[in-house]
């Protein structure tokens, strides 16, 4: 094992460790915005230490995929955490084409989840996996288009490759790549059911789409899911972070450094958004996502002419 | 001698004999389905043999393994599916369907134009006679109407194809057409959508699963001459691009099982179409990266549509037979009711939606390896079309995942809407076996592609050597991740259980904010599930809705209703039809009954003929 690969997987257990603190620090930023004190940033350890001791409870209607969802969602989830790279440590998972796998597990997570909330039957589930499968049909095109520049870009197909990109030294690949982290932001935003796609804390059940579909579990199961999901907005900070780090510049203790240091403040940064802006009406969702779909599009085209990539 | 004579020879006897003892639906049966079934495990096996003594692998025997394995699943799925569908006319049914058999493996074999053309027609002809069998369904004429329609076109064009000379260019373009019509592509898919959910399920699974891609197999033997490349892999590509988002935006309108699945035919042409045209652009572009994905990955991807659409199509079988209707927004709950074949269509649903860990996921990775493939060469045109490619390809999964999700939660999610549905009980077990046995297959299939990637290409495509090896590695490391984390998911499954046994666990109803017991009528329907995408395609979709909106203070009544029906027949067909009909009326004039009228335009036409010798003469 060499060293790469050794602190490859460090970082990856830091951040299964980690990756609960960052629902903590948005609502405390959240909460020094509203002049709050707000629950402790530990919170979500303490729910997750109480939900794992707790009774489950099943609905009647189930037919059995309510009970398998949340382990699918938690290995899913683990696993493409494992193929994301940490600063510019590759992942010993990676190889050619890695991208559309961390991708694709991350779709079978959501269908697993919208699957395990129509199991339910209940009107809300269904509203929320309605919503649900909607959004991230668009998602998944920004998606796409944001791999495509980062593959034109770094010339490369697996995660690690693509993320360490060096030599953004001119304003004419910067300007490309402020562009894609800007249209990831959104993808973040998203696909983690943040403000002003989704709003985790509104107490109106009609309004809600990720909360919505999992208002049936409860106990373990939960924990499965309350930690899926942290790890899930761990990872796609993780993106934008790796994406914005230059490799090599910095020693490794403060590469490492930054990327957590990156992903905390992109917490800090859904937080401040949450804040300042409410919830989108869901018929004003749909141009958003366009426009996450456009921003790499328009990246590609500015690489090209002022890169002059192709003759 | 073609090693599939035998074959085809027991499928046909067993058509004759089906058909001497119609009188006696049992033995009938027993003849027809022996026979089909021997049939088709002897190709299977003769296939298996040819392939290990020469190692080498055809075109024709890409498409024919479908054929087999497909007609073997639907023959065992049919006897416990006519069964209370019509089977005391099993004799007619069995003689058909071993006849279409038969006649698709002919199709797949024969070289010779004629004898293709011939094989071609009993096809659709004996599958026709499949379709409108079905009597209790209130559409089998106008569907069986279309399907003949539907054929008779393809046949003449190519008949006009086969015995008159062409440029490959019109060569290409009347393929297109001709075999096109089998395929489903925008314009010519009308048929699709109406006989697969009139025919009976065995029926579909067949057509959905084998024949349609038979489409492809046409194209590909008869149309394409190396000099002209570079126009076919355009022409797929731009095909595929259109055809693969129109067709799961319509599957996602639908409330009918078998339509949806009809519709996510179409789409999965649609991306076939797209690889076969990264493929050739590739080979154009001498991107031997791209070549080699394209094609493999619409290899790979053909096998897991037949795969999954067949499976799906007899799963729909098993849910008509126990649930009585097709119609999504009567069903619900039937997961708990029919657990096996809840379980089985669920998992062969999201492998075809390509979610790892399944094997639906192997074809579509290669088909975006070659579209990035496409993105790292030099030409503008090759980069805005694999920019699109992708683009799309990501929409067109996750609309899928939208479409099945709907139909899974419809179906099998939920309370039952209806009493039907309520009291529904799984179908025998020897039904579900062909189910069970397809996605194995797939698994297997999952396993088997770097190996066969690595061997298989560099025999079709010289040259490709190293690109071959790149991507069965890349094949390995896919199927080797999907393994480990379905071993993990089932681990902590385990562990789940653990803790849950020490936990302890509660059956509770669903909680509905309040109220105490959910009920069917409150939970979403499949209509109402995708609503909201069905809106922001209404550009596309324009659907009907019927709206009843509550009223006054203690408001009763609400209805809402949305009905897609195909955009081809209404906004292409139908003038195209109307118009035909006007202009035939004018004609009719010409028919008044005056014996002078006839002799004038006799002696005019006389006058022409003259006048053009005349004139050709000089």
């Amino acid at each position: 094992m060499n060293i790469n690969t050794l602190t490859h997987l460090c970082c990856f257990v830091a951040a299964l460790f980690l990756a609960p603190l960052l629902p903590g620090i948005i609502n405390k930023v959240k909460a020094f915005f509203a002049g709050r004190q707000g629950p402790k940033v530990t919170q979500l350890y303490k729910d997750l230490g109480k939900l794992i001791r707790k009774e489950c409870v099943i609905s009647s209607t189930s037919g059995g995929i309510l009970k398998l969802a949340p382990s699918v969602i938690l290995v899913f989830t683990v696993l493409s955490a494992m193929l994301l790279p940490a600063g510019f440590f590759m992942s010993p998972l990676k190889f050619e084409g890695d991208a559309l796998l961390f991708f694709y597990l991350l779709g079978t997570c959501r269908i697993a989840m919208v699957l395990a909330a129509l199991d339910t039957g209940s009107s809300f589930e269904g509203m929320g996996a309605s919503r649900e499968v909607f959004f991230s049909a668009l998602a998944e095109a920004a998606v796409f288009a944001v791999l495509a520049f980062l593959a034109l870009f770094s010339g490369k197909l697996s995660l690690s490759h693509m993320l360490c990109i060096s030599g953004v030294d001119s304003w004419m690949d910067f300007t490309p790549v402020m562009l894609v982290i800007f249209s990831l932001f959104l993808i973040l935003l998203a696909e983690n059911c943040r403000v002003p796609f989704d709003d985790p804390e509104t107490h109106l059940e009609l309004t809600m789409i990720h909360e919505a579909m999992i208002l049936d579990y409860a106990g373990p199961d939960l924990a499965a899911i309350l930690y899926s999901s942290s790890l899930k907005l761990w990872i796609f900070a993780g993106l934008i972070t790796s994406l914005l780090i230059p490799p090599g510049v910095f020693p490794v203790w403060g590469e490492i450094l930054l990327s957590f240091g990156g992903i905390f403040l992109c917490a800090v940064i859904v937080g401040i958004v949450e804040s300042s802006m409410a919830r989108y009406r869901f018929l004003k969702v749909p141009p958003l996502l366009t426009a996450a779909l456009v921003l790499p599009v328009i990246a590609i085209l500015f690489y090209f002419f002022f890169q002059g990539g192709v003759q | 001698m073609n090693i599939l004579f035998f074959p085809a020879v027991l499928m046909i006897s067993g058509a004759c004999g089906a058909w001497l003892f119609r009188k006696y639906p049992r033995t009938a049966t027993a003849l027809g389905a022996g026979l089909l079934c021997g049939g088709s495990a002897s190709g299977l096996a003769l296939l298996a043999m040819q392939y290990i003594r020469h190692e080498r692998l055809v075109a024709g025997d890409l498409f024919l393994l479908p054929v087999l394995l497909l007609s073997l699943a639907a023959a065992i799925h049919s006897i416990g599916y006519l069964d209370g569908h019509g089977s005391e006319r099993s004799g007619s049914y069995w003689t058909l369907f071993n006849l279409t058999t038969a006649a698709m493996l002919g199709v797949t074999q024969l070289e010779s134009p004629l004898a293709f053309l011939l094989a071609w027609e009993l096809m659709g002809a004996a599958s026709f006679g499949l379709v409108i069998f079905d009597r209790h369904n209130r559409n089998f004429a106008k569907a069986g109407w279309i399907y003949m329609i539907a054929c008779h076109a393809g046949a003449a064009l190519l008949i006009l194809l086969f015995f008159f000379p062409h440029t490959p260019g019109w060569l290409f373009l009347l393929a297109l057409l001709g075999f096109g019509l089998k395929i489903g592509f925008p314009l010519l898919h009308v048929w699709l959508p109406e006989a697969h959910p009139a025919a009976p399920a065995p029926v579909s699974a067949l057509m959905s699963g084998a024949m349609i891609e038979l489409g492809f197999f046409g194209i590909l033997a008869f149309a394409i001459v190396p000099e002209k490349i570079a126009l076919y892999g355009w022409v797929f590509a731009i095909l595929g691009v259109i055809t693969a988002p129109a067709g799961i935006i319509f599957a996602l309108a639908q409330s009918n099982l078998k339509k949806l699945l009809a519709y996510s035919s179409i789409e999965n042409m649609g991306i076939l179409s797209c690889a076969l045209g990264l493929g050739f652009l590739g080979a154009f572009y001498q991107l031997p990266m791209m070549m080699a994905a394209g094609f493999a990955g619409a290899a790979a991807h053909l096998l897991n549509h037949a795969f999954f659409k067949g499976a799906l199509f007899l799963g729909a079988g098993s849910v008509y037979k126990a649930a009585g209707t097709l119609d999504m927004d009567e069903m619900g709950g039937l997961l708990a009711r029919m657990p096996r074949t809840g379980a089985y269509f669920i998992l062969n649903s999201l492998s075809l939606c390509g979610l790892p860990p399944f094997s639906g996921f192997a074809g579509e990775f290669l088909i975006y390896c070659a579209a990035f493939a496409g993105l790292f060469s030099d030409s503008v045109c090759l980069i805005v079309l694999s920019t699109v490619i992708l683009v799309i390809l990501a929409l067109t999964g996750g609309l899928a995942a939208a479409a099945f999700a709907k139909a899974i939660g419809a179906v099998f999610c939920g309370e039952p809407r209806s009493d039907k549905a309520a009291n529904a009980h799984d179908v025998p077990l020897f039904m579900n076996i062909p189910i069970l046995v397809l996605f194995l297959l797939s698994c297997v299939l999952l396993f088997v592609l770097p190996e066969a990637i690595e061997k298989i290409i560099p025999q079709i495509m010289p040259g490709c050597e190293d690109e071959a090896v790149i991507l069965a590695g890349r094949m390995a490391a896919v199927s080797m991740i999907s393994f480990t984390a379905t071993v993990l998911a089932v681990l902590t499954l385990v562990f789940r259980t653990l803790i849950v046994k020490r936990n302890g666990e509660r059956i509770s109803p669903t909680w509905d904010c309040g109220f105490s017991k959910p009920t069917a009528k409150m939970e979403y329907t499949g209509t109402s599930f995708s609503a909201n995408l069905a809106d922001f395609f209404a550009a596309l979709l324009h659907p009907e809705r019927k709206i009843e909106q509550p009223q006054g203070i203690f408001p009763a009544k609400a209805e809402l209703q949305d009905e897609t029906e195909d955009g081809g027949i209404r906004f292409f067909w139908r003038y195209i039809f109307t118009g035909f009909n006007r202009l035939a009326d004018k004609i009719h004039a010409l028919q008044s009954g005056s014996l002078h009228f006839y002799l004038l335009v006799i002696v005019i036409a006389l006058l022409g003929m003259l006048l053009n010798a005349v004139l050709r003469g000089n």
